[in-house]
């Protein structure tokens, strides 16, 4: 659409250069691929380059250490976990937090109960509280198995649930996201609230792990 | 009725690898100009999705983020805001620029 | 007033629609029991080609039993699967 004047300069020299055409299998193809995705768009105007910066900030500043305080503070104010449990976007909203478009719903784990999340479909996850899925999130093997076997996948985790207890999985399929509410561990009863935090690993937030005070 | 490559519940599927690696600069580049048109509604999450499953098989097969990169050129060529030719154009000429 | 209530069986549509759908497959034609109606949504069915999603349609959390979802479930009657399923793929279960 637009005349490239640079391109059209280099194609006058591509049989000079057979080399420079990228070759998906080469490896900087997808590297290359982005970078040509960001500079056409900006150039065009459909985002400016401060749009792309602002939103790279935000993404790296997420961490599940954010997660990790809304578990904190849940197990030490009671009435702050109640109102986790009802409106869990309100509830971090407290907190500084932001869900952006979806809508935050939080699962306890009991001494009956334990909630594992997945997204069968893509890799829904609440990036905003625990920043960017983990690879085996995303994999095929994790999308596929967490819902037909999820006791064989927790196990493959290092966590065993007995029988006795009730394992519930949570396919984040719409706009909600889920976090677990892991029950805090023995041995960490008056702990403080920071202390607390640094025990609730991502995996816990996702129901792969529970949380031990070691 | 086939079950579509993305609708992976239930698939047959070997042990999970734990790993996690910290993305590379070049993925969380495309995410966040994802984000970026997502802002100001030129992107739709729904609309990466559906792109994303629309995807040639052997194009799906791809990791994460070179899939995604696939499915996002195609749904900026369909809205007309850049073409695949541009952005391997593109691609050419700043592999030139950097002298791999 | 939604159309669904906590506690009501539902059975998912057993529809194969081509194009963007957010109901699994391994979900379709199963009943499990409405746990929570989530609240109004855009359509993503509709988002993803470009329309503008509305009217809105009801969302609801569907919890389906484990042992009724998969022939060789291994693990306790108990178990449960939540997931979230439009008003539009639902319908009252009978008994």
């Amino acid at each position: 659409m637009s005349t490239d004047d640079r391109g059209t300069h280099d194609h006058d020299h591509d049989h000079d250069h057979p080399g420079t055409t990228p070759d998906v299998n080469e490896t900087g193809y997808y590297e290359l691929m982005a970078e040509a995705m960001k500079e056409l768009l900006i150039e065009k105007g459909v985002v400016s380059a401060d749009d792309v910066r602002r939103n790279l900030e935000f993404l790296d500043s997420r961490d599940p250490v954010d997660g990790g305080r809304v578990i904190a503070r849940a197990w030490t104010d009671p009435e702050f976990k109640k109102r986790l449990l009802e409106d869990g976007t309100a509830a971090v909203e407290e907190m500084g937090l932001t869900m952006g478009d979806a809508e935050l719903v939080v699962v306890e784990n009991t001494d009956d109960v334990h909630n594992m999340i997945v997204c069968t479909l893509c890799s829904c996850y609440p990036r905003t509280l625990l920043g960017l899925p983990p690879d085996w999130y995303k994999s095929k093997s994790y999308r596929s198995r967490a819902v037909i076997e999820p006791r064989a996948v927790l196990k493959e985790f290092g966590t065993e649930i007995p029988d006795d207890m009730t394992v519930r999985v949570h396919d984040s399929n719409a706009d909600m996201r889920y976090l677990v509410l892991p029950q805090q561990p023995e041995g960490t009863e008056g702990w403080p609230v920071e202390k607390l935090a640094e025990i609730v690993s991502r995996d816990a937030m996702v129901g792969v792990v529970v949380p031990e005070a070691g | 009725m086939n079950q579509r490559q993305h609708d992976m519940g239930g698939m047959d599927a070997g042990p999970i690898e734990a790993s996690a690696h910290e993305a590379e600069p070049w993925a969380k580049m495309i995410t966040s100009l994802a984000a970026a048109m997502r802002d100001h509604d030129i992107m739709r999450i729904d609309e990466l999705r559906r792109a994303l499953e629309d995807l040639p098989p052997d194009v799906y097969e791809q990791d994460y983020f070179e899939r995604w990169s696939e499915a996002m050129v195609n749904l900026l060529e369909e809205k007309g805001l850049l073409s695949r030719d541009e952005v391997m154009s593109r691609m050419d000429a700043i592999k030139e620029k950097v002298g791999d | 007033m939604p159309m669904f209530s906590v506690g009501d069986r539902v059975r998912i549509k057993n529809s194969h629609p081509p194009g963007h759908r957010r109901t699994p497959f391994y979900v379709r034609g199963k009943t499990g029991v409405i746990e929570r109606y989530c609240g109004d949504f855009k359509n993503p069915e509709e988002l993803a080609y470009g329309f503008d999603g509305t009217p809105k349609r009801e969302l609801y959390r569907v919890r389906l039993a484990q042992t009724d979802l998969w022939d060789d479930y291994e693990g306790p009657a108990d178990d449960t699967l939540d997931l979230e399923i439009f008003d539009h793929w639902l319908e009252k279960a009978e008994g």
